[in-house]
């Protein structure tokens, strides 16, 4: 590669960095100006080429995000003009000359001073009326700019499924018209749960990511986190969603010591504790904090709660067992799934009481829902242990190896068993 | 724009004409219907005949083929509909949840088609 080359590709990295930074904040301000995501799309890209062009020669603007709302604003315009039948073509530029005069930043290109937008089109994007995974889908591709191959990628589908998928939602949202607005007050509380969902399944992707060599995962995560606070910024003291935020950054505390050098998730048990980020954990109490100040609770603070009790916990046998199984039973309040009950019957092992450990998790299994769920053999087999039991405890092992589907933790349920009864057989 | 309201419901699950639940679920929708048509927003709407006096037409290589009754395999059948005109679809929901069926049957809210020209 010679210099020339080098410089124009360090230059196309910037400018991709750039558009990137900003792509959400200008989608967003014209989707809601021109009531179109469409067009602001294909505007955005525009002014991107011209970006591009302009920026290679002349280096990059001294304000980019200005630069390219106002380039991408008058691409918009240009394809209205080309697009609209003539008499309509009038109408419409009136409409929208109007709103190029009462924009400062024709008179004063210095300051970006346009408003923010970008929650209105979250709430778009992570409306019901959308399958759970296109608002996931959506709202990385609009909000956080990632591309439809990107985002296959990070979910392991092919790019034409979730090209698709994308086009489809966004033909939805403009054919029954999905408004760009921040839901009236008395839908609020439900839609923002709906958008904290499909926050925390962005967060848990990357957490759990598989698609992880493609997209980093630490990139989604910060995005989940950065979509979290872009919300507490405009809709403060919700309780439940600084909980959240609090759930995230104390997980986010975890994410260097919960894999191994292969890429295979390590247990909060062995993991190494070192490798927490304090610095996370403290964000975490912070926000956990305030959310608890203002006497709401619901389910994120209480799993929030309970990953600040590990957080905070110098071995995984200091733990305070006694306080998180308080936290399960609260939990239970709020989300009582067959998981969540397995969660406080393992607890109950851990606080010295085995034998209703195992009562509880013998309903459970009973009760059906569980009963191909490997971890719950793995709980009951650790009960069965302690409480001398061996062989069930062997027995019990077995069957969660049996149920596992993944070769590592097979190996690793029975490096387990063996470690508990190696001095005895 | 304007949504079609379309109110499925089974017809076991509805209260038995005469009843005092019947009466209270007319009043209901005359309630309903009045607030519709106050917002401005009520462009047509009527509730249908119980299934059983439904007929379904098929043209078929020319001919007509003439049944009794639709089709449909599904307990809840089309008993009525609203024709609204909503700024968006978050009002359309919001009337939809109101309808009084809903609380028994389930709305479907469809865009109508806007047909270029």
């Amino acid at each position: 590669m010679n210099k020339k080359d080098n410089r124009t590709a360090i230059i196309d990295k910037a400018i991709e960095r750039v558009v990137r930074d900003c792509y959400g904040k200008i989608l967003s301000q014209l989707t809601y100006q021109f009531k179109n995501l469409d067009l602001a799309e294909e505007a955005i890209q525009e002014a991107t080429i011209s970006a591009l062009r302009h920026w290679q020669e002349q280096g990059i603007a001294s304000d980019p995000e200005a630069w390219l709302y106002i380039a991408a604003k008058r691409k918009a315009i240009d394809i209205i003009r080309k697009n609209q039948t003539h008499t309509k073509k009038q109408h419409a530029l009136t409409q929208h000359n109007k709103i190029i005069e009462n924009d400062s930043f024709v008179t004063d290109n210095s300051s970006p001073s346009f408003q923010d937008r970008r929650l209105e089109l979250i709430f778009t994007c992570c409306h019901p009326a959308l399958e759970t995974s296109s608002q996931v889908a959506l709202t990385l591709n609009t909000i956080c700019g990632f591309s439809t191959d990107e985002i296959a990628k990070a979910f392991l589908l092919k790019r034409a499924t979730m090209a698709q998928r994308l086009v489809r939602a966004k033909r939805k949202i403009a054919k029954a018209r999905i408004p760009y607005a921040i839901p009236t007050a008395d839908q609020l509380e439900q839609r923002l749960n709906g958008v904290m969902g499909v926050i925390y399944l962005i967060f848990n992707e990357a957490y759990y990511s598989k698609g992880s060599q493609y997209l980093s995962s630490t990139a989604l995560a910060e995005e989940a986190i950065q979509l979290a606070e872009l919300i507490n910024q405009q809709l403060p003291h919700r309780a439940e969603l600084l909980g959240l935020l609090a759930l995230m950054q104390f997980n986010f505390a975890r994410f260097k010591a919960r894999l191994d050098k292969f890429g295979r998730s390590i247990n909060l048990k062995d993991q190494n504790r070192q490798l927490w980020s304090s610095n996370r954990i403290d964000k975490g109490n912070q926000y956990l904090n305030a959310a608890v100040a203002l006497k709401r609770l619901g389910s994120y603070q209480i799993q929030a709660a309970i990953s600040a009790v590990h957080s905070t916990s110098e071995t995984f046998e200091q733990t305070d067992w006694l306080q998180i199984y308080g936290l399960y039973q609260k939990l239970q309040q709020y989300q009582n799934s067959p998981v969540v009950q397995l969660n406080a019957a393992i607890t109950l092992a851990y606080t010295q009481k085995p034998l209703a450990a195992l009562n509880q998790i013998e309903k459970l299994e009973q009760a059906g829902h569980l009963n191909q769920y490997h971890l719950l053999f793995v709980a009951k087999a650790f009960c069965l242990k302690k409480l001398g039991d061996n062989k069930a405890s062997t027995m019990a092992m077995k069957t969660a190896i049996a149920l596992s589907d993944n070769q590592f933790q097979k190996d690793y349920f029975q490096q387990e068993l063996e470690s508990w009864f190696k001095n005895i057989s | 724009m304007q949504y079609l309201l379309m109110i499925y419901a089974a017809e076991s699950a509805e209260p038995a004409p005469g009843s005092d639940e019947f009466m209270k679920l007319i009043q209901d929708y005359g309630v309903f219907t009045e607030e519709v048509k106050n917002a401005g927003v009520f462009v047509g709407g009527e509730p249908l005949e119980p299934i059983a006096t439904a007929t379904t037409v098929r043209v078929r290589d020319n001919e007509p083929l003439i049944t009794d009754g639709p089709f449909a395999e599904t307990k809840e059948v089309l008993g009525g509909y609203y024709l609204l005109d909503c700024d968006n679809l978050d009002q359309a929901l919001e009337y939809a949840a109101k309808i009084p069926s809903a609380k028994y049957g389930s709305i479907e809210v469809r865009p109508i088609m806007q047909l270029p020209g």
